[in-house]
């Protein structure tokens, strides 16, 4: 993923973010911090597809999102697990059919939907509710439901938005936990939150958002990170 | 498998809950037409057919002959008309049946008015038969001055543009119900989208291409279309059923053949021209189409008003 001096603002209003310039190498774990307000949704809104640039160019998977045609965006989208703040499940479905909501769509045959969806409802402990409505879950089991969408296509790019904010401590942690257990597997992810005492806890990469850019650092002494990803700045406004 | 599940529950939209009456109102209103306009074009078959079979010879008053006269000439007349090839039949309409066909202009009075009334002949043809009128109208001229000929051709002209006319405004009328349905259908897709948007927005982002979020609302309205098309004619059947006996009570006597057999001269022809209109096997297997029609035209309305509404989203 490459940003080089985009610029996001909504209809004809001011920038909300400008001058913002990095890299994701594939596989790599970061978190987008920055307080309320600061504009991570909005960066990860550029970078799961729902909206374009006002100005400069966002590179996804080789394309350039800015000229990328309509019928483009499903293929492109299908590498993308998405994982909201407010968990967006949808409530008339079960937790299998929500889960299975991507491969279906994806065209997969039943037997195989069910028989992905079970195991990774199984692995995020939800087994004993594939039936039940997300109305019946509680708000733990709703985000992992979110999560298991997110994922059970296994996506290139996971992208979570305050995936820690309607949990307690405890189950946040689990969840991050799960995070880099896909993270493992090859999936480059990133979790947009403000909640510093959770980043400190880790010792990912972070994109700093503040005053409307985005600074880009490593947390960690650079002996310790041997295993990490490196952050590759694409612009004069990414630090590393 | 789309048929059954669906990701969004368009079913239990308020708007799209009166779809299937409103949609089976508007195809009983087709059907009504269609129908209608299907037993007019019988009816034309019918004037058609019958008349062909038909001609009127009027022969002219002539106060200065007396009855003895008149008789022989009418003899004179009738064999002439008998004699041409072609004709099956020719029978005089005796003083009280014309008086009978002249009842509904000069109402009951018409017998006590001291009015000579010109003999009247209805002749019967062959149905292959091709009567040269001109050389008939030459020849009775030569036994009758003055004869006169009619083969219905101007009445049946001006009758069948009639229905042609009614079955054009029947085409507009099904043109306007069906742009209605189709109105009806793009209102209430426009509210799913609306209601749907966040639902929407998530199948987009799960990778979902427009055409299968069309294939929801379409396939919810093909449901639909198909329910409502079915009661709307299946009722609409019922009704033009209930019409036949209506329709097949227009039958006008107007005279007795004489021949003993009851049938009278205008009876044929009147009954060629009202009696027996009904729904026939084909008229019914047109009608079928229609539930059909209303469903693939709620379907593919459906489908273009999602694509062309979420085609302005990213």
């Amino acid at each position: 993923m490459l940003f080089e001096d985009v610029a996001v603002r909504y209809g004809a209003g001011p920038n909300i973010l400008q001058n913002i310039s990095f890299s994701l190498a594939p596989g790599s774990f970061h978190f987008l911090v920055g307080a309320s307000g600061a504009g991570k949704s909005s960066l990860l809104k550029l970078m799961y597809l729902a909206m374009t640039p006002a100005s400069g160019l966002v590179d996804l998977f080789g394309r350039n999102i800015a000229t990328l045609r309509r019928q483009d965006l499903p293929a492109l989208r299908r590498r993308i697990g998405v994982v909201f703040q407010d968990f967006r499940v949808i409530g008339h479905l079960s937790a299998l059919d929500n889960v299975a909501l991507p491969l279906r769509i994806a065209g997969l045959r039943e037997s195989e939907i069910r028989k992905h969806v079970t195991e990774l409802l199984g692995w995020v402990g939800l087994a004993d509710h594939l039936n039940d409505l997300p109305a019946t879950l509680s708000g733990g089991q709703q985000q992992r439901l979110a999560i298991a969408r997110a994922v059970i296509s296994r996506p290139s790019l996971l992208l979570a938005d305050e995936p820690t904010g309607n949990v307690d401590d405890v189950i946040g942690v689990r969840l991050m936990y799960l995070f880099e257990e896909l993270n493992k597997m090859g999936t480059t992810v990133v979790i947009a939150t403000h909640n510093d005492r959770l980043v400190s806890r880790f010792t990912h990469r972070q994109l700093r958002i503040e005053n409307g850019t985005v600074r880009a650092f490593d947390p960690m002494p650079p002996h310790s990170s041997q295993s990490r990803p490196a952050i590759a700045p694409a612009g004069s406004h990414a630090n590393d | 498998m789309a048929w059954r599940r669906s990701d969004l529950p368009l079913h239990g939209d308020p708007a799209a809950r009166f779809l299937p009456w409103i949609l089976g109102f508007l195809v009983y209103l087709s059907a009504l037409i269609v129908g209608c306009s299907l037993m007019i074009d019988q009816l034309a078959d019918n004037w058609r057919t019958s008349l062909a079979g038909n001609l009127t010879v009027e022969l002219p008053i002539d106060p200065a002959l007396g009855t003895k006269a008149r008789a022989d000439r009418l003899d004179a007349v009738i064999d002439l008309i008998t004699a041409t090839p072609g004709v099956t039949g020719a029978t005089v309409l005796e003083q009280a049946e014309l008086e009978r066909l002249l009842r509904p202009w000069l109402g009951d009075a018409v017998g006590e008015l001291d009015v000579a009334l010109p003999t009247m002949i209805a002749v019967t043809l062959r149905p292959d038969a091709v009567i040269d009128r001109a050389d008939l109208r030459n020849r009775l001229t030569a036994v009758v001055p003055d004869t006169r000929i009619d083969d219905h051709g101007d009445w049946v002209d001006d009758a069948l543009h009639f229905l042609r006319s009614m079955q054009a405004l029947a085409v507009f009328l099904v043109a306007l119900v069906l742009t209605t349905a189709a109105a009806t259908v793009i209102f209430v897709t426009r509210t799913g989208l609306a209601v749907h948007q966040p639902v929407i927005e998530i199948l987009h982002l799960v990778g979902a291409q427009d055409s299968y979020i069309a294939r929801q609302f379409q396939t919810q309205s093909l449901r639909v279309g198909l329910t409502g098309g079915i009661i709307g004619t299946a009722l609409a059947i019922l009704t033009l059923v209930a019409m036949k006996p209506v329709l097949g009570s227009t039958t006008l006597d107007m005279a007795d053949m004489g021949d003993g057999s009851g049938v009278t001269a205008g009876h044929g022809l009147m009954q060629g021209l009202t009696g027996g209109l009904g729904l026939t096997p084909w008229h019914l297997a047109a009608l079928c189409i229609l539930p059909l029609a209303m469903a693939l035209l709620a379907m593919l309305t459906a489908r273009w008003t999602v694509l062309r509404s979420i085609h302005r989203s990213l």
